[in-house]
């Protein structure tokens, strides 16, 4: 057992225990708590999961460096699979769609028609759906990683066309079971409400933290040829991300449709509106000035600073997207807030290092002499 | 590894990296790519017959329209609700075209993408005459064209201005700012091959103008490194474009609180659908051209296959967005999206939906074969569906929108008249027109970046790199190694 995989698995014990205590008291607070935790942590591994298989499809050679790291974070799904569980359990908790009579009256009307898509038995077997497409397609990519790595330390045959065929019919899968869970699990917090461009937004936000957690973790071995495009794709999708966020809030501030504008109206007054200002500019207009630097994009001691601030902002993005739901007069943090965050961070930590065993997260940058820098 | 780290100046104006599957077998020197694709520029009857019947195309659209100015645009088959058709339909596919030259110059440049080499002249050339062609049609929108510049702010003494709020305004400033950024980067990337165009001419007047559009490049050192400099900024000044400019055309629709346009995945559903299209027509123009200037061993199978791959990909991203719209408009349990939907599939203009689905959709799923993806005939009559298909993309989304709004009495059906239909040829007569003058004034391919996909072995060893004095050939990292 290594030593990460054992701060994990006390991290998740200590967690689950203080969940444990929360459900009994609150539940509801804990249940959509852990909801807001495990949502945190899926979109960047399904990011990691993206990021593996776009780059087997473009042949992107700069990956190489960042490979191992990104596939042992893939290696954290199972564990996720197993960590859904609790949603699926208290789905009647967290949506309020789950029970109809509780809902104010103007509401009901329409989340009764919607009745067909959003109850619980159908909702149970379409997150089972999501989470055995992406675990399944993760293991694959996996596999396929180390079959190459074999061939390659045999001098064999290359197997990457295989694997682009694979990567090619695994996006789309993947991005299709993203944006449904997206859908189901987190737009469905408010049953009247939808947006068509949320499942890009989510996983927008996820890849962009999975890209800051690279960054965070890549080892200083790394030539600044490599650190340079994690820098560029930070700045990219930093850009991309709040492209998404200002459209969507654009369409829908302009046009000022009462059932669409309702969802921003919890979420930009008051205390969350302080939360939405800051993550935009903790997300978009900090790293956008600071990413333009060429010098700083190929500093990896700058990058990992600018990648752990990403990484608060999709923490406190993801909660701005899931809490008003349940608070929405204000901002009210709980200890279950990061109680969940614990339990499920330290889970998907032990899962993928137990899954990494004693393999070194970077021992292809060894041979990044082979990389096209 | 520290040993790795090259100079950053030196880094900075680093061209892409060839692979293996990007260099050119069947070229053996630097001479040969000048010789051959020059000789592209040669007159030939084949080409005044095409520019005579561009021209003879563009004749029916302008005959088409001054009928238009004098009769009114009632003409053109516009009836109240049905304000916007084939006009803006139009408008929007050629701005959609426009997209593809800037994501293959600026874009795949940047992320190295050496497959690009090859067709980004052509697919720059086109977005810059896609996007002349789409600036016609607001103003062939317009009742009374000759006062188009209303749209433009400027202190006047009318005191009026105009609605700033308007996204049609915002599309005034993407469109100009986009064709002057990518005219622009067209022009950056021709000075080299400018000057070996003047170096080869005879004629003493055509000889000067070459020398004064290239700057009188000289090839030196310092030359290149600006050169390397400036491209490398346009890339990067260009490609927050692609998305921002079809982003505003897309807001032309989602603003508005009609059925099916008010959504918000319309920005990147319109960006990938303009990418996917400009890649349609990338292929409708260098297929032709690789057959007929005997360009094949350039515009090799693996630079196709490559293209088709990211035709695919946005293929399939615009898929999602199609069945992410039927999904919401069905789960937002709002009987207006509910019916609009419905309408949209099985109504008056099912056909165009169904045109839609088969041609943007189902059938590129065939370019997951690798032998279609090489076969060019293939791939040209595909882009041609594409193109079909992206044309009635818009068209279902326009059309069927305005004529079906909230209350029955709204609803109204609509026809597009011969003057829309000779608009939209002449439409197509104006972008080959400019398309045809090109290519025999100005080199369809890139000369000299086409040399550095040249293979080593047979070359010079002389690169662009080497040239600034630092000895490396492309592709060779290994030197770099060994300091």
């Amino acid at each position: 057992m290594t030593r990460t995989m054992s701060v994990g698995l006390g991290a998740a014990i200590v967690g689950a225990i203080l969940m444990l205590v929360g459900v009994i008291l609150e539940p509801r607070q804990a249940l959509t708590s852990y909801l807001f935790a495990y949502a945190t942590v899926l979109t960047i591994v399904l990011g990691a999961l993206i990021l593996v298989m776009l780059s087997y499809v473009s042949g992107a050679a700069w990956f190489t460096a960042f490979s191992d790291l990104a596939l042992a974070i893939v290696g954290a799904l199972p564990a996720l699979a197993v960590l859904a569980l609790p949603i699926l359990i208290g789905v009647k908790k967290i949506y309020p769609w789950a029970t109809i009579a509780t809902l104010p009256v103007e509401t009901r009307g329409v989340v009764e028609r919607k009745e067909a898509w959003l109850n619980v038995p159908f909702f149970v077997v379409r997150a089972l759906i999501y989470l055995a497409v992406w675990t399944i397609v993760g293991e694959l990519v996996r596999r396929r990683w180390f079959d190459m790595e074999r061939a390659r330390a045999a001098e064999s045959s290359d197997l990457r066309p295989r694997a682009s065929g694979l990567s090619a019919g695994g996006l789309i899968v993947v991005g299709l079971a993203l944006t449904f869970a997206s859908f189901d699990w987190l737009m469905s917090l408010d049953p009247a409400w939808y947006s068509t461009v949320y499942g890009v937004y989510v996983f927008a936000g996820g890849f962009l933290a999975m890209l800051a957690l690279v960054a965070v973790m890549a080892p200083r071995s790394i030539g600044p040829e490599q650190t340079s495009a994690i820098g560029k794709l930070l700045l990219t999708f930093s850009i991309f991300w709040a492209y998404i966020a200002f459209s969507q809030y654009l369409i829908i501030w302009i046009a000022d449709v009462p059932s669409e504008v309702t969802w921003y109206l919890s979420r930009a007054r008051g205390s969350w509106g302080v939360i939405a200002i800051v993550v935009a500019i903790g997300r978009f207009v900090i790293p956008f000035v600071l990413l333009l630097s060429r010098a700083r994009k190929r500093n990896a001691r700058a990058l990992a600073a600018i990648g752990a601030l990403l990484l608060a902002m999709h923490v406190l993005d993801v909660y701005w997207l899931v809490m008003p739901a349940l608070h929405p007069a204000g901002v009210q943090p709980s200890w279950l807030d990061a109680a969940a965050l614990l339990a499920v961070t330290g889970g998907a930590v032990a899962g993928a290092a137990w899954r990494q065993g004693r393999r070194p997260l970077a021992h292809v940058s060894t041979r990044s002499g082979e990389v096209a820098s | 590894m520290t040993a790795l780290a090259p100079d950053p100046v030196e880094e900075g104006r680093r061209p892409n990296i060839p692979s293996a599957d990007v260099q050119l077998p069947a070229v053996a020197n630097y001479t040969q790519v000048t010789d051959e694709i020059l000789n592209t520029l040669k007159l030939t009857k084949a080409w005044f017959a095409g520019l005579a019947f561009s021209v003879f195309c563009l004749a029916i659209g302008g005959t088409a329209w001054m009928y238009q100015i004098y009769m009114g645009l009632g003409v053109a088959g516009y009836h109240p609700p049905v304000m916007w058709g084939v006009y803006i339909i139009t408008f929007v596919f050629w701005v959609g075209i426009g997209h593809a030259g800037t994501l293959i110059s600026a874009i795949l440049y940047l992320f190295r993408a050496g497959f690009r080499t090859t067709i980004y002249r052509c697919a720059e050339a086109m977005t810059v005459f896609a996007v002349m062609t789409a600036g016609l049609f607001p103003i062939l929108h317009l009742g009374r064209p000759w006062k188009f510049f209303w749209l433009i702010p400027y202190p006047n003494w009318r005191l009026i201005w105009p609605q700033f709020k308007s996204p049609l305004v915002w599309d005034v400033f993407a469109i100009l700012t986009y064709l002057t950024v990518s005219a622009t980067f067209l022009f950056i990337g021709l000075i080299p091959d400018l000057a070996v165009l003047r170096d080869r001419e005879t004629n003493p007047v055509r000889k000067r103008i070459y020398g004064v559009l290239s700057f009188g490049w000289r090839n030196s050192d310092r030359e290149w490194r600006h050169f390397a400099r400036a491209y490398l900024f346009l890339a990067a000044f260009s490609t927050p474009l692609v998305l921002s400019v079809h982003s505003v055309v897309s807001f032309d629709f989602a603003m508005a609180d009609v059925p099916g346009w008010h959504t918000t995945i319309f920005p990147p559903y319109f960006v990938a659908g303009a990418i996917f299209s400009g890649i349609g027509m990338v292929f409708t123009i260098i297929i032709p051209i690789r057959r007929w200037f005997k360009l094949k061993h350039y515009v090799t199978l693996n630079h196709l296959d490559a293209a088709a791959k990211l035709c695919l990909f946005t293929s399939l991203v615009v898929g999602c967005a199609y069945l992410t719209e039927f999904f919401i408009a069905w789960y937002s349990g709002s009987e207006v999206e509910q019916s609009y939907f419905m309408n949209r599939v099985f109504g008056q203009w099912w056909w165009a939906a169904w045109i839609m689905l088969t041609c943007n959709m189902i059938l590129p799923m065939l370019l997951f074969s690798q032998k279609l993806r090489r076969n060019t005939t293939f791939l040209f009559t595909l882009s041609i569906f594409i193109n079909l298909g992206m044309w009635y993309e818009r068209f279902v989304i326009i059309v069927p929108s305005l004529s079906h709004e909230y209350e029955p009495w709204q609803w109204a059906p609509y026809a597009p008249s011969f003057v829309d239909w000779a608009i939209l040829v002449g439409s197509f007569g104006w972008f080959s027109m400019w398309f045809l003058l090109f290519v025999k004034q100005l080199p369809v391919l890139a000369i000299a970046e086409i040399k550095e996909i040249v293979p080593p072995k047979f070359a010079h060893r002389v690169s662009r790199r080497s040239l600034d004095g630092h000895g490396e050939t492309p592709g060779s990292v290994e030197p770099a190694e060994a300091h």
